[in-house]
């Protein structure tokens, strides 16, 4: 009897402690499922925004560039006029490249948002599209192209190029040479061998002959500054300049299908700071006449607007003359493009000199005595402010 | 005695041979003959700059024997005289050396120009002459023509379809390359390229001795400058604080009859 009770009483705290662990293990399995559960359920996915390309997106940067964009395009005949047309590349990448990604995008809804990065219109009947980003001028004439700024920066060792093109001319074309003068024209006169004309023309507007050396007009009647003929020089914004030497079949490296080599993709949300000079503004800009987005940041980015490159004597000089430091010139730092005071004729005597007073001395110290004389020879808004200590010392003060 | 005459013509021969290689090995091998400098007699600031301050620029003027200003070339300021650099001067490339294959015509147009390579843009208005008269721009032009359908552009672009590499750009490579690595040695600061008045400035380094050196000469077997430079400090007033004036040696004048 007894050892029945005590077999009985083993066995009901067996069963018990199988009861208990079984209902544990269950709640464990199940808090463990619910853990499961929550870590696995998806995260919520950032929206995409499939209206704006981005060359920075990762899978885009993954592959080469010639992988999406066909070199030269089709329509590189058309894309310019008969004589200024090169082989380039001038047109959007085809669907195909698109597709193998965003296959799932392109036929979403009715009117795919993807589409609208390249068509105006978003719909199968209609093939239009907005213009390509190059040639950069007609892109930048248009509205996206006024709307957008580039994901790129420009690499342009100076150096190198300088090296390539300079030239000075050899000892025999200094030696008296002996022309048949028989019916002869007049020969028009060699430029003189200056590499960088080859790049920056001087920056003649549209429907002005020529850019014909004025003064500025620094006391016109309204009170407002002129801003002279032959202001400003040109620079490459496409690769006309480039290609002739750099073109994939047969050129130098870097080849035009090696887009890395001078295009340097800028981070994602950063596009190219821009060198905000403190003389000029959008209003005087505008005023002057000035509507190319390339030439008017230009002019924003100077500290002294008034300047002419081609005004008589200016042009006369060698551009190295003041750009003293071309070889450390970089496109990616605007800042380093800026001419020193001193270069306007500290030594020469043109613009810097106590005796006889030249136009720095003259204007600084007129600046000293009247706080209020604004400085108009070089500069517009900047001639407002106190002379910065560079002038200061450049004319002894 | 026709062995014992043998084995002397052997020897003679031998002994020439053994000339012949050491005065080509010492040809190849001396550096090329240096120049003058002369720093303007008082320089404006007269105290030395203090180490690891900014240094007054240095301006140069450079003339050639005739005392004419020698325009755009490139100078360089180096921590080290470029003649005890260890820089190897034999191995310099030598423009006619990349001319293999070039056409009497090519090498008859090459030598009026002065051009390290063909992209020169002075060239360009030459090049419809070039294409009558030159068979290798002749083959150029054809090309792009076939390629492009437009004879401006066949024109504008006859470098690139320009049938001999070597003699396109292939010496200029060369020379860039060498003269990396002889900057390298000789620590490279900073390069400046002469204007039209033969003037260059040189700015934006830090205080100290330094060379001046065109490293590479200017024509085959030109001079080299090798010019000790003390900087002073910079000159408000100036963008240098001293001068040098570079020059060849004097031309050697013919003795009278």
């Amino acid at each position: 009897m007894k050892r029945r009770t005590l077999t009985l009483a083993l066995l009901l705290t067996a069963a018990i402690a199988g009861v208990v662990y079984v209902s544990s293990s269950v709640s464990a399995g199940a808090q463990r499922r619910r853990a499961t559960t929550r870590r696995s359920a998806p995260a919520p996915r950032a929206r995409v925004d499939y209206t704006n390309f981005t060359h920075s997106t990762p899978a885009h940067r993954k592959d080469s560039c010639a992988s999406c964009h066909q070199s030269p395009s089709d329509n590189w005949a058309q894309a310019r006029e008969r004589d200024a047309a090169f082989p380039d590349i001038t047109d959007y990448p085809e669907h195909a490249s698109c597709l193998n990604c965003h296959r799932q995008q392109f036929f979403r809804g009715a009117r795919p948002a993807i589409c609208t990065v390249c068509h105006t219109v978003v719909s199968p009947r209609s093939g239009a599209r907005f213009p390509f980003a190059n040639p950069a001028e007609a892109f930048a004439r248009s509205e996206k192209g006024r709307a957008s700024t580039s994901e790129f920066a420009v690499i342009f060792p100076h150096d190198v190029h300088q090296d390539v093109m300079a030239r000075a001319p050899s000892l025999d074309e200094n030696r008296v040479r002996f022309v048949r003068a028989a019916f002869a024209q007049e020969q028009p006169v060699p430029s003189k061998p200056n590499s960088c004309s080859v790049c920056h023309e001087t920056y003649v507007k549209p429907g002005q002959a020529a850019a014909t050396p004025a003064p500025a007009d620094a006391n016109a009647a309204a009170g407002v500054p002129t801003l002279p003929a032959g202001l400003l020089k040109t620079t490459p914004t496409g690769h006309a300049s480039c290609f002739n030497c750099h073109w994939q079949d047969g050129g130098e490296k870097p080849l035009s299908t090696d887009c890395a080599g001078c295009h340097k993709l800028l981070p994602q949300g950063s596009p190219r700071p821009e060198l905000k000079g403190k003389d000029a503004d959008t209003q005087l800009a505008a005023r002057a006449g000035f509507t190319d987005p390339f030439i008017v940041r230009k002019l924003l980015r100077r500290d002294s607007v008034i300047f002419a490159h081609e005004e008589e004597r200016h042009r006369e000089i060698d551009c190295a003359t003041c750009h003293t430091r071309i070889p450390a010139l970089s496109t990616l730092d605007e800042t380093t493009l800026k001419v020193p005071i001193l270069s306007c004729g500290a030594g020469s005597s043109c613009h810097i000199g106590a005796k006889p007073k030249r136009i720095l001395n003259e204007e600084v110290d007129k600046k000293l005595a009247d706080p209020n004389f604004q400085c108009v020879k070089c500069h517009f808004n900047l001639g407002r402010e106190k002379p910065p200590r560079s002038h200061l010392d450049a004319t002894g003060k | 005695m026709r062995t014992g005459r043998r084995t002397h013509l052997l020897w003679a021969a031998l002994f020439s041979g053994l000339c012949l290689i050491t005065a080509a090995a010492a040809r190849a091998q001396s550096p090329p003959p240096a120049a003058s400098c002369q720093p303007t007699p008082t320089p404006i600031a007269a105290k030395p700059a203090e180490p690891d301050a900014d240094a007054g620029g240095i301006r140069v003027f450079l003339y050639d024997a005739d005392k004419k200003p020698l325009a755009r070339k490139r100078f360089y300021l180096l921590r080290r005289s470029a003649f005890s650099a260890g820089i190897d001067w034999a191995s310099m490339p030598r423009r006619a050396d990349f001319l293999q294959g070039a056409s009497p015509q090519l090498r008859e147009w090459l030598a009026r120009h002065d051009c390290d390579s063909l992209y020169c843009p002075e060239f360009e208005a030459e090049f419809p002459e070039a294409v009558k008269t030159v068979p290798e721009f002749k083959r150029a032009y054809d090309d792009g023509l076939r390629k492009y359908r437009n004879e401006k552009l066949a024109l504008k672009w006859l470098a690139v379809n320009f049938p001999l590499r070597n003699v396109r750009s292939e010496y200029f490579q060369r020379k860039r390359a060498w003269l990396e690595r002889a900057g390298q040695q000789a620590g490279k600061v900073v390069s400046f390229m002469t204007d039209e008045k033969g003037r260059a400035i040189f700015t934006g380094f830090k205080a100290g001795d330094y060379y001046l050196s065109n490293l590479f000469p200017f024509g085959e077997g030109g001079p080299v400058w090798d010019c000790k430079v003390t900087t002073l400090p910079p000159n408000p007033r100036q963008m240098w604080a001293v001068t040098y004036l570079l020059s060849p040696p004097a031309k050697q004048t013919a003795p009278s009859p």
